[in-house]
């Protein structure tokens, strides 16, 4: 896995009006924390992140902050708190690691030759249990993603954890029965058509032969 | 029509939409999803409406997940009745939804079509929506 640089600012101050103001000059607040360092306030310049995240396919990579005092940490991307309505970040958390130790981070898992899929090409829909593994590994072997060739699979068929090909080095942590995907039947939506009870016809003739009777026409009354 | 099986209470007070969704704000199951910018009542005669209009767009194929239920009972009285003489019964049952809740998820079919299926379905929901696609950073 290749690592990325980012440029980070230490902050002295803590608490929401200053990661507010923050964010109004266009920061992310972020803390480092991990492998025996006090937990280090931070804040990123928001358009270098979203340079950063958008440049990996994965959710976990390793980055290699440079502090404005000169310090060099190397960590990975533990948590980015989003916005829910806006496409903002909130916060993020930087995870310490060493580089001859392992770590636990998530890899996603990508799709080869989807459009060759035999399932597929009948009507079957691609549908994913999970669209990421966790993995334990040394950060150097950490995978940036895993692909899976789905060419060969049927309605049916379903790809698990323990069928992914992990690299060398790399311990899948999620269960090894965990389905990633599957092709599942396509589902076919039927307009459902509201049945309406039929009277029987000749009860029907006879029962509006008998209102007709009843009731005089309008010819009548007028005479 | 969605409905509860079975209720605690069968008549509940109106309550209050404050603040934003406390969860269901990813997209957990699909690749694109409609998302609720506005609190509001969704009625299951609208949750029914909006996948019916993704399912009839999308035809064939494509998975749809139905993200909210309607778990509030909305009562009303018959018209031209005198104010009094308790509560009245139940009409409609509604989902409350607050901003930023993904609402529907869908999956199995391009981008395209996905954005114009989850289109056609924000006009059959009384509430501002927009559609979002799957994206994570960080774990």
């Amino acid at each position: 896995m290749k690592i990325s640089e980012l440029t980070a600012d230490k902050r002295e101050k803590v608490g929401k009006g200053i990661a507010r103001k923050l964010r109004r000059e266009g920061k992310i607040p972020a803390i480092l924390y991990g492998h025996k360092i006090k937990p280090l306030p931070l804040s990123v310049k928001a358009k270098d992140f979203y340079s950063l995240v958008h440049s990996h396919e994965g959710t976990s990579f390793i980055v290699k902050l440079n502090l404005n005092d000169g310090e060099t940490h190397t960590a990975i991307i533990k948590e980015a708190k989003r916005n829910p309505l806006r496409d903002g970040y909130l916060h993020i958390d930087f995870q310490k690691i060493q580089m001859d130790k392992k770590i636990s981070a998530f890899v996603p898992i990508v799709i080869k030759n989807e459009e060759e899929c035999k399932g597929i090409e009948v009507g079957g829909v691609l549908q994913h249990g999970i669209w990421e593994v966790e993995v334990e590994a040394l950060p150097k072997d950490l995978p940036e993603h895993l692909e899976v060739d789905i060419s060969s699979l049927e309605i049916g068929d379903a790809v698990r954890v323990e069928d992914l090909p992990f690299p060398e080095g790399v311990i899948p942590l999620s269960d090894p029965s965990e389905i990633v995907l599957t092709i599942v039947p396509p589902t076919v939506y039927e307009e459902k058509v509201e049945e309406v009870e039929e009277i029987a016809p000749e009860e029907e003739v006879a029962a509006t032969e008998a209102k007709t009777e009843e009731k005089p026409t309008e010819e009548e009354t007028k005479e | 029509m969605l409905l509860p099986r079975k209720v605690k209470h069968r008549k509940v007070q109106r309550g209050r939409m404050k603040g934003k969704a406390k969860g269901g704000t990813e997209i957990h199951f699909g690749e694109y999803g409609l998302q609720a910018l506005k609190p509001g009542w969704i009625t299951a005669h609208q949750i029914e409406a909006a996948r019916v209009s993704i399912a009839r767009y999308i035809k064939r194929g494509g998975k749809v997940w139905v993200n909210i239920f309607p778990h509030k009972p909305v009562t009303a009285k018959p018209v031209e009745t005198r104010m009094g003489s308790g509560k009245g019964t139940t009409e409609f049952w509604v989902a409350v939804v607050k901003p930023g809740r993904i609402m529907f998820e869908l999956t199995g079919v391009d981008e395209k079509e996905a954005k114009e299926a989850l289109r056609l379905a924000s006009h059959k929901i009384p509430i501002e929506c927009r559609i979002v696609k799957r994206e994570k950073v960080g774990g």
